[in-house]
C-alpha cells in the first residue's frame, strides 16, 4: 500500500520544498517509487531542485486541474536526477511556472476535489510506494485535503517567533483530522543554539515529536537549489537526518499516533 | 556546535523557551483560530471523508 506523505509549514521559507525533494530523492535511492506533486500552485518552486525547466514540460498540474491532460501526462520521470544512485524511481509533478497560468489560479480557483482525484490516480496508474505532496504554505482548502488524506504529517518550521502559532494551529488541525503520523522537523536553527534544547522545549510545547533539528547550513545556502542536497553532501550530517526523517515518514510499523508524545 | 560560554548558552536556552511559550501566553487566539476552521462544513466533510479513508484502510 503507498503511503502519502504530506510536507506543509505555515510560513513561507522555512525550508519546506528543499526538504521535499531531498526526502523524496532519498526515498528513491532507497529503491522506492516515488512521486513528488508541487501543490504550491500560486508560488511553484519545487523543479528547480530537479532541474526541471519549463521548455521541458509540456503539461504542469494546473493543466490537470484545468482539465486538458490527465495527471500522469503532467508527471515527468526526473530519476536521472539521482545521478544513477539507488533501485527507485522518482516521478515529479510541477505547477506550472507560467504567470498567467498561476495568474487564473489566483484568479478563478479550482475545484480541490479533482485533487483528490489526481492524488489517487498517480498513486495507481504510476505504481508508487510514495506520494510526496509539497503544500502551499498556510492552511487553505488545498492543504486541509493534503493533510486529510494524508497518512503522515511533516511540518517545517523555524525556531521563530512568527512560525510558532501557526504551526500550533496546523498540529491542532492536524490531530482534529486524524493524521496517523505527524511529525515537526525544525529547520535552518543558528549554529550557536542546542539542538537538543531545540528538540526539548518544541516537543514539550506542542506535545509533537521532533524528527530532526536541522542546521542552517553553509553548503546549502551555496547550492541555492541548483540541486539535491543529500546528492551533493551525502555524508553531511544534514542528509543523516533527513534520512532518518524519510525512514520515520514512511515507517509502517509505527501504529497511529507513535509519533505524538 | 561550538564550545559556548555557560551564560550564552543559558540565553540561548533563554530565548528557546520564550519562543516556545509563546503558545502558552496565545493558547487562546490558537484555539479561536482553530475553531475557525474546524467549525467549518468544508472541515466536517474532510474529516468525514478521512475518516472513512482510515477505516478502509
Amino acid at each position: 500500500m503507498a503511503t502519502t506523505i504530506a510536507i506543509h509549514s505555515f510560513r513561507g521559507g522555512t525550508g519546506k520544498s528543499n526538504t521535499t525533494a531531498n526526502l523524496a530523492a532519498l526515498l528513491a535511492l532507497g529503491g522506492r517509487r516515488v512521486g513528488v506533486i508541487d501543490t504550491d500552485i500560486q508560488s511553484p518552486g519545487i523543479h528547480v531542485l530537479f532541474g526541471l525547466d519549463e521548455e521541458h514540460t509540456s503539461y504542469a498540474l494546473n493543466d490537470y486541474l484545468w482539465g486538458t491532460c490527465a495527471i500522469t501526462q503532467a508527471a515527468y520521470d526526473v530519476t536521472a536526477r539521482l545521478e544513477g544512485g539507488g533501485s527507485g524511481q522518482l516521478f515529479l509533478i510541477p505547477s506550472s511556472l507560467k504567470a498567467g497560468a498561476i495568474a487564473r489560479v489566483l484568479r478563478e480557483g479550482y475545484d480541490v476535489g479533482l485533487l483528490n482525484d489526481g492524488f489517487g490516480s498517480l498513486v495507481t496508474d504510476l505504481g508508487l510506494d510514495v506520494l510526496l505532496i509539497d503544500t502551499h504554505p498556510g492552511l487553505n482548502e488545498e492543504t486541509l485535503l493534503s493533510i486529510a488524506i494524508s497518512d503522515a504529517l511533516a511540518i517545517i518550521l523555524r525556531p521563530d517567533q512568527q512560525d510558532y502559532q501557526g504551526t500550533s494551529v496546523t498540529v491542532e488541525v492536524a490531530r482534529k483530522l486524524g493524521v496517523p503520523r505527524l511529525l515537526l522537523v525544525v529547520n535552518k536553527v543558528p549554529a550557536v543554539f542546542d539542538p537538543e534544547a531545540v528538540k526539548a522545549r518544541v516537543e514539550g510545547a506542542y506535545q509533537c515529536a521532533v524528527a530532526a533539528v536541522l542546521p542552517q547550513s553553509d553548503e546549502m545556502m551555496a547550492l541555492a537549489s541548483a540541486g539535491i542536497f543529500a546528492l551533493h553532501y551525502p555524508d553531511h550530517p544534514i542528509t543523516t537526518a533527513l534520512k532518518q526523517v524519510a525512514a520515520t515518514l514512511v515507517d509502517q510499523g509505527g501504529g497511529p499516533l507513535f509519533s505524538c508524545l | 556546535m561550538p564550545a559556548h560560554e555557560p551564560d550564552e548558552r543559558l540565553r540561548l536556552n533563554g530565548y528557546v523557551e520564550k519562543v516556545t511559550a509563546k503558545g502558552a501566553s496565545s493558547r487562546d487566539e490558537v484555539l479561536r483560530e482553530v475553531a475557525a476552521i474546524t467549525e467549518t462544513d468544508y472541515f466536517r466533510t474532510l474529516q468525514e471523508k478521512a475518516c472513512r479513508l482510515r477505516a478502509t484502510e
